[in-house]
């Protein structure tokens, strides 16, 4: 069987660089043994992928499903115990379908969250207007909900916020439009997210902060503000693109 | 339109994140999503499924206690079949002194071993998930180096690329490996197809 180019013909086709499956196809024109063996090879791989599929799955026993957890919860119990949290003011054990639901408000075109909001009167950087026109060129805006419990409440600027509330932060801005993201709470002013807009295929755009849902905690008393800021990729900060304050409600 | 919002939120990166930052349900939910390809990767690892029970666990464990330090989250199936793999070669090694496998080293050529009648019939009539089958029956032919190659790309659909980095070895050396073993898989098949 000497001349069969059987290592190869193992990988072919799909784990052969072009020239060697060229190589392949030369044989197997004229080589009707190595073409059954390419149609068996081919029949198996075929089957072979059939064995990731539902039916061939080993479901855990729900007594392996309690004992698995539990070593898991034990564990991370450990773990947690002894890690402090990276950023005590970030709280990501949110409802989804709260924060879903601000997202479809964002994402909907008839959305009250969405365009100009007079009330606010955001700073806006003209190069976010490439367009030179408010009503048809993307634009930066902040958006605001307040998670309570599943549901959320869309925020204003000045509006006011129960103490330690948890704030669904949300936004669409133009694509590769590098931003920042800070907290500010009297002196203190911390950087709490940058990226730059990303491509959806949702109707609503770049978003702000896509692939994990971003959330601000609202200070004990006081008040404190979100400033969102064009950025360059190296981190240094531009202009100030919009600001929101939000106040504490006062403890009855 | 909801529903994709809602997978959107809960992506992989989305709960890696989460329990990094101390939300335990979060690990949770991984398991939900993986316990079934991560119990039938390891139950072909492994063979026993007591054994696989064991190593399942126990690769669970060893997720919770490493992924507080991993930084590429957006990349948990990969990290969860590396751990996976390793557990169940460690495991294997532990068994090595009292069952032999077949010899990665092997340098037989299998597909010379197959016979006129051949290992697979394509024209026949058995349906491709019998001939799966048959093939998951057959992985026992393999070495677990072989195994793990041959599964995380046919079973569980990962690129070469993601194989290697699943496996720690080259690209090349995935490739090889993968042909490798179906060529066994085919002579393995072919001998008992001429058995019977």
């Amino acid at each position: 069987m000497s001349g069969h180019p059987r290592e190869l013909l193992e990988r072919y086709p799909d784990l052969l660089e072009p020239d060697e499956r060229a190589r392949v196809d030369a044989h197997l024109r004229d080589c009707p043994a190595c073409r059954d063996l390419a149609a068996q090879l081919d029949a198996l791989r075929e089957a072979a992928g059939e064995l990731g599929e539902e039916a061939f799955q080993v479901a855990p026993s729900a007594a392996l499903d309690e004992r698995t957890l539990a070593r898991i919860r034990a564990e991370a119990g450990a773990v947690h115990s002894t890690t402090p949290p990276r950023r005590r003011w970030l709280a990501w054990g949110i409802a989804p379908v709260a924060a879903a639901a601000l997202l479809l408000l964002l994402l909907h075109p008839a959305s009250p969250l969405r365009g100009p909001d007079p009330g606010r009167d955001p700073i806006h950087d003209p190069s976010w207007h490439p367009k030179g026109d408010d009503d048809d060129g993307p634009r930066a805006d902040l958006q605001l909900a307040l998670l309570e419990g599943e549901s959320t409440r869309p925020l204003a600027g000045g509006d006011r916020v129960p103490a330690d509330a948890e704030i669904l932060v949300g936004g669409v801005i133009p694509e590769g439009i590098v931003v920042a993201l800070y907290r500010v709470e009297g002196e203190a002013r911390e950087r709490v997210w940058e990226g730059r807009g990303d491509p959806t295929t949702a109707a609503g755009g770049p978003l702000l902060s896509q692939g994990a849902p971003l959330i601000v905690r609202a200070p004990a008393e006081g008040g404190f503000a979100l400033e969102l800021v064009r950025a360059t990729a190296e981190g240094e900060d531009g202009a100030l693109l919009e600001r929101i304050d939000l106040s504490v409600e006062e403890p009855p | 339109m909801l529903l994709l919002v809602l997978l959107w939120l809960v992506s992989d990166a989305t709960l890696v994140r989460r329990y990094q930052r101390g939300d335990t349900r979060a690990l949770e939910q991984l398991y939900q999503r993986y316990r079934s390809p991560l119990l039938s990767f390891l139950s072909r690892m492994v063979g026993d499924a007591a054994d696989a029970e064991d190593v399942f666990v126990e690769t669970w464990v060893r997720i919770a206690r490493a992924l507080p330090g991993y930084s590429e989250q957006g990349k948990f199936r990969s990290f969860a079949f590396t751990v996976a793999r390793r557990e169940a070669l460690h495991h294997l090694e532990r068994r090595a002194n009292r069952d032999s496998r077949a010899a990665l080293g092997h340098e037989g050529n299998e597909l010379d071993r197959i016979g006129d009648g051949g290992a697979i019939d394509p024209e026949e009539g058995a349906s491709r998930s019998e001939l799966a089958r048959r093939i998951d029956g057959a992985l026992d032919a393999l070495s677990a180096e072989l195994r793990a190659c041959f599964l995380l790309y046919h079973a569980e659909g990962m690129t070469v690329p993601q194989v290697a980095e699943a496996t720690g070895l080259s690209p090349a050396t995935v490739k090889r490996r993968i042909g490798r073993a179906r060529a066994i898989l085919a002579a393995r098949l072919a001998d008992v197809r001429a058995a019977s």
